[in-house]
């Protein structure tokens, strides 16, 4: 009895310590290392993004027009405004903090400025050049790069000069995924959201020029 | 024509100019309300329908440049509205017996405006913006200002809930038919929308299906 017992807890340790640790996912072998390269809404050359966005919260939808504007090399504003122009949220993301410069009042709640700070923060984010990498590939020449950066883990998934997918993992749960797809070369045409065990999910399409019109029909 | 008097005709005409101008937008405060407040009643009673081109100004301090939409309006008594954006995207919505529709990207959203006490207000302060009524709203402190063509309205929130979304809301009549001319409304940040209504049309008929969704 004493024995069983004893493996089972060996078996539940070895099991919380994997799920806990850097996933390896399905079908990647230890690669080289890499230079992460890929069209992402984060490079430089973009001052400020706009994109028409769709959130859909457990049954519940809302659209409108998402500014993100870089206000210093990492530092970023983004800001959520109905097509009416009700501003819904006005953040900024900087390097080490989370300022909310205004939330509108019937969505300020902890858990709604932590999900903000999460996804955007993730949005934002590139791969950490002082942190240790891992490196994996696929056959079919997907790349991916994860590594551990306050606690959580972060895995960047790379496809012909594409970054494809983001994810986040929290220690010992999953967590975000960011999902970018593309039309041809350039920015994405759409970028995809997700949270696991939320039923809470963006849609972006990146806008190129606000005063452009659209033939689509309502 | 000598150099002296050609620059004090040109001073002339400058002046004329100038004071043409200022009798257009210099307001000044009108102590007693009451002819407004008995004029806009009676046009808000007599409005049944009316239709508009509008232009959206969205005004954000983080950015330089200000954001426009255009669209067209439609309003039918007591409470059916259709709001369409038309640039820089499609977007519409739709509000009828109670039912606010949104058409966004071929996908409708329908939301029942009493399941959402604040799509109720919302709507509620949209309507009574764009009839031009709002002065007669008790939970906005007013103050009413006039020119030659047109009273300005600047309206305040009393209620701590509305304040939390508007600081003020400026609204512009034509002294004529006390139709609204634009709205103006400033956020407690600063930030605000400004809607200017063009091609007024009182009380036309509307086409039958204006305010079905297709």
């Amino acid at each position: 009895m004493r024995h069983s017992l004893k493996i089972f807890l060996w078996f539940v340790s070895l099991a919380l310590i994997n799920a806990c640790a850097l996933r390896f996912h399905t079908g990647y072998k230890k690669s080289v290392p890499f230079e992460p390269k890929g069209y992402d809404i984060v490079a430089d050359e973009y001052q400020k993004l706009w994109f028409k966005t769709e959130i859909e919260a457990y049954g519940k939808e809302a659209s409108g027009l998402l500014l993100v504007k870089r206000v210093q090399h990492s530092d970023f504003r983004v800001v959520l405004m109905s097509h009416m122009g009700m501003k819904m949220f006005d953040v900024e993301l900087k390097k080490d903090s989370f300022v909310v410069h205004y939330l509108i009042s019937f969505l300020d709640k902890p858990s709604v400025r932590k999900l903000l700070r999460n996804d955007l923060s993730l949005l934002l984010q590139t791969p950490q050049q002082n942190q240790s990498r891992y490196f994996v590939h696929k056959k079919d020449s997907t790349q991916m790069l994860a590594q551990k950066n306050d606690g959580r883990y972060y895995y960047y998934q790379y496809r012909n000069r594409q970054l494809t997918q983001k994810e986040s993992d929290g220690t010992c749960f999953k967590g975000t995924t960011i999902r970018y797809e593309y039309g041809g070369v350039g920015l994405p045409v759409q970028i995809l959201i997700d949270h696991a065990g939320l039923d809470i999910h963006w849609k972006l399409s990146p806008v190129k020029k606000l005063d452009e019109s659209e033939n689509v029909q309502p | 024509m000598n150099f002296s008097k050609f620059s004090f005709i040109l001073f002339l005409v400058l002046f004329l100019i100038g004071q043409s101008l200022r009798a257009q937008t210099d307001y000044k405060l009108m102590s007693d309300q009451t002819a407004v407040r008995t004029g806009i009643k009676n046009a808000s009673d007599a409005l049944k329908t009316l239709q508009a081109d509008f232009v959206q100004i969205k005004n954000l301090s983080v950015l330089e440049e200000k954001i426009q939409s255009t669209g067209v309006f439609a309003f039918a008594d007591p409470s059916n509205v259709r709001w369409e954006y038309l640039k820089p995207f499609r977007y519409l919505i739709v509000i009828k017996d109670g039912l606010m529709t949104i058409k966004n990207e071929g996908k409708e959203n329908k939301v029942a405006m009493e399941s959402s006490p604040i799509f109720k207000q919302i709507n509620n302060l949209m309507l009574s913006t764009v009839k031009g009524d709002l002065l007669l709203n008790k939970d906005f402190d007013s103050k009413v200002f006039e020119n030659a063509n047109s009273y300005k309205l600047e309206l305040t929130p009393k209620q701590a809930q509305m304040k939390e979304f508007i600081a003020k809301i400026v609204i512009i009549l034509d002294k004529k038919d006390f139709s609204v001319n634009s709205i103006r409304m400033i956020e407690p940040a600063g930030d605000d929308t400004f809607i200017s209504f063009t091609n007024k049309r009182n009380n036309a008929a509307l086409p039958k299906d204006i305010f079905v969704v297709r």
